[in-house]
């Protein structure tokens, strides 16, 4: 047996094995330092530097000393600066190179800090940025032109409120009336059927006219024929007038008809002008008034931009941790055909079920104290990895500060859950006692002069789509102003009055172009407020529109009634004179043989008569002298 | 290659004992199958370090293995699917995944465990044939052998002189 036994060759093979793990006890740190260096300034897209790394074998672990990772969006800040990382490692899943780290403490970290040097890598190791990062991230001068761009509508509506009571004349200058619509055409109308009017009523005989062909019909009919050719001569002359006659009441019967055709149209036009002062009034009081329409988007206007600030740099820290705790889809694909390559070339690993599943990496435990302006933050981060299939745990966040300045408690709870199925990231926020002084809400002049605010929300993001929601509780909240503006005045006073109030946020839509909806008990409060102080002031508004509308009608008023009046008059004189030309057209000519024969009669009558008379004195004298 | 032809010559020519040639052949043969960077080789490694296996066998075996892997490691992969996936063996391999230090082995990876499966099972007929062929070799061919046109270039090669030096 001893034979078979090789004791240089136990020596031997002690040696080796110790010579090789001094090498890698040796040459193990500068490698995981340039690891670090290099793939951690690829992830970040900026420089990652670390001052050293030290290893321990009882217990493994690892020390990394003076970790600064710069900001990418601006190099001479670092975005996260570590004093000092303790790991403790797992000795057994390293040998199968799984970097499992049951706890990791970190201490100095602060955010922030400046640089003595530029962080930012050389242009053509910068890894393209991904369009979302772009968004979310983006030069200041982008970031700038963003907001600026997000402030647009903010503007607008406070345009829009400072709007809100400007005066009736203004008002009337700015706005399209239907008054003035319908009164122009109203006008048009009339013009186009004076005209016809006119010409038409031109060509009918006047009073004068008509006395003529009295006197005329009268020195006709009336009167002894002289003899036959006197009687031909008046004959001649009233056909001559009777045909005239015919001519002149055909000219009546034309304008008659173009009078009533342009009475008929001005009526319709004028039908429409009577109603479109009420209309416009309706209209101009349902815009030009602070109700609830015009008030219901007033705390998005005075604090949708400072929350939509927030949302945005919570969004862009987001974008910057997620893609260091879990894959993208693109990678998972990636390893997914890596996968199947090695399968068919190297074999595969074949997973069984376990009480301790083991990732690649790991980290069970991360703890830091973070140092920021206004405090302290204590932060956990427990199952980190990017394989949560396999450790079926989603990655848990938990942030807490105490006295942050302003801010009494803080308290954030993150979710990462990319285990395969419904992947989702869930957040829940909780701010007690935020002291809020001296909050220019940009609109009128406006400041929250000092106020307390609570606020809690949560929000889950998932398939690049955001569905949040939180409300903020102010309470003890005081409203100063330095403009004189009666709108500023009016709020100013409104807001006084109101202590507390809450305002509620929601988004929903696309993660860095969400629909943000804000609401608040604040509009109610207000409007309540602004339907009291505002009422007379409204009212005198509703009243001065009123009287200019009306104004307005009565100019085109004043026009129709007077031509209304001539046209009836005209109406009326265009009946008298187709009457009387009818009287007149009814006289006749008396017969030439007729007047004749009466004349005959007449003489016979007259000697018949003579001859009576002669008779009657002969009786009486026959009979005077009998007695 | 031709290194490789005098070293087989020089290891079977010399007075090395059968057994622990044939022996040095066997365990290149794990090692040489089986993925390099495994935890079972250290063991192996030892093994050999330790036994009075012949080292110049042993690498010149490893070798000859590592190469012989490529052509076996698809039918390797093969066994070590339908080893880790037999549904009588499943409770087995299941207790096993649960020690951290049997998933350092990575005996769960196909390849591995299909090529210590063949491995472990041509070891003993490695280790058998081998010994009789080397037995019968010094027997009966050796004396042949030696006086091949092919040996004596071999022999007179500076290669083999300088391998005779650095063995001596």
């Amino acid at each position: 047996m001893k034979k078979w036994i090789r004791w240089s060759g136990l020596i031997g093979f002690s040696v080796t094995i110790a010579l090789l793990v001094g090498a890698w006890f040796f040459a193990a740190a500068p490698l995981i330092k340039m690891s670090i260096e290099t793939l951690g300034s690829k992830a970040a897209g900026a420089k990652v530097e670390v001052e050293a790394v030290e290893l321990s074998f009882n217990p493994l672990g690892i020390t990394i000393n003076g970790v600064d990772v710069a900001d990418a969006d601006k190099p001479m800040e670092n975005l996260i600066s570590i004093d000092r990382t303790v790991a403790d490692l797992a000795l057994m899943p390293l040998l199968v190179g799984k970097g499992i780290i049951e706890e990791m403490s970190m201490s100095g970290v602060r955010f922030g800090t400046p640089r003595s040097v530029s962080g930012a890598l050389p242009k053509e190791e910068k890894a393209p940025a991904k369009e979302s990062n772009e968004m979310a991230t983006g030069t200041p001068a982008e970031k700038s032109k963003a907001r600026s761009q997000d402030e647009k509508p903010k503007e607008s509506a406070l345009a829009g409120l400072a709007e809100t009571l400007p005066s009736a004349e203004t008002i009337l200058e700015r706005e399209p009336l239907a008054t003035v619509t319908n009164g122009e055409a109203f006008k048009e109308s009339y013009e186009h059927h004076k005209e016809k009017i006119n010409s038409s009523v031109a060509k009918v005989p006047n009073a004068s006219a008509i006395k003529r062909y009295e006197k005329s019909i009268n020195s006709i009919v009336n009167g002894k024929y002289d003899d036959l050719h006197d009687f031909l001569e008046r004959k001649k002359e009233f056909e001559a007038l009777k045909k005239q006659f015919k001519a002149d009441k055909k000219a009546i019967e034309e304008a008659k008809k173009a009078l009533q055709v342009g009475k008929k149209e001005m009526a319709n036009h004028w039908n429409a002008l009577a109603k479109s002062p009420k209309a416009d009034y309706q209209k101009l009081i349902d815009k030009y008034k602070l109700d609830s329409v015009g008030a219901s988007n007033l705390s998005a206007v005075l604090f949708g931009a400072e929350a939509g600030e927030y949302a945005r740099q919570a969004l862009h820290y987001y974008e910057k941790v997620r893609p260091l705790l879990v894959k993208s889809e693109a990678e998972k694909a990636e390893e997914a055909e890596e996968e199947k390559v090695r399968e068919r070339a190297k074999g595969r690993f074949v997973s069984f079920p376990t009480r301790h599943p083991q990732p690649d990496f790991w980290i069970k435990s991360l703890g830091f104290t973070g140092q920021l302006a206004a405090g302290d933050i204590a932060v956990s981060v427990k199952d980190i990895t990017h394989q949560q299939a396999i450790t079926n745990r989603p990655i848990r966040l938990t942030v807490k500060g105490d006295q942050l300045g302003d801010v009494t408690g803080f308290k954030l709870n993150g979710v990462l859950d990319h285990r395969g199925v419904d992947d989702q990231d869930a957040f829940e926020l909780s701010i007690a006692n935020v002291k809020m002084d001296s909050m220019d809400l940009g609109f009128a002049g406006l400041k929250l002069k000092q106020s307390q605010m609570a606020m809690s929300a949560k929000g889950v993001l998932k398939q690049g789509q955001i569905e949040a929601d939180g409300i903020a509780n102010f309470t003890r909240a005081t409203f100063t102003t330095k403009d004189r503006t009666m709108v500023a005045k009016e709020l100013n006073a409104a807001l006084a009055k109101i202590p507390t109030f809450d305002v509620h946020v929601d988004a929903k839509g696309k993660m860095l172009a969400p629909k943000v909806g804000m609401n608040s008990d604040l509009d109610n409060k207000l409007q309540k407020i602004f339907n009291e102080s505002l009422k007379e002031k409204q009212r005198e508004l509703e009243a001065r529109l009123k009287k200019r509308l009306e104004e307005k009608l009565l100019a085109y008023t004043g026009e129709y009634k007077a031509t209304l009046k001539s046209l009836n008059l005209m109406d009326g004189n265009l009946k008298d004179a187709q009457k009387k030309l009818s009287k007149l057209a009814k006289a006749e000519l008396d017969d030439y043989q007729k007047q004749l024969k009466q004349k005959k009669k007449k003489e016979a009558d007259k000697k018949i008569e003579q001859k009576r008379k002669e008779l009657e004195e002969k009786a009486k004298e026959k009979l005077k002298n009998l007695f | 290659m031709l290194g490789m032809l005098a070293n087989l010559l020089k290891i079977l020519n010399s007075d090395t004992a059968p057994g622990q040639l044939s022996l040095g052949f066997a365990f290149a043969l794990v090692v040489g199958l089986t993925p390099m960077l495994s935890l079972h080789n250290l063991l192996v490694l030892f093994l050999v370090m330790v036994i009075r296996v012949n080292l110049s066998a042993f690498f010149l075996a490893t070798g000859f293995f590592t190469l012989m892997a490529y052509l076996i490691d698809p039918l390797a992969i093969q066994v070590g699917e339908a080893v880790l996936t037999e549904p009588s063996l499943q409770v087995f391999w299941t207790d096993l995944y649960q020690s951290e230090f049997w998933q350092a082995t990575r005996f769960n990876h196909t390849l591995l465990m299909g090529s210590l499966v063949i491995a472990l099972a041509a070891f003993i007929p490695v280790l058998l044939i081998s010994r009789f062929i080397i037995v019968n070799y010094r027997n009966r061919l050796m004396a042949w052998v030696e006086k091949l046109k092919i040996t004596k270039m071999i022999k007179a090669s500076k290669f083999y002189k300088v391998y005779e030096k650095l063995a001596a």
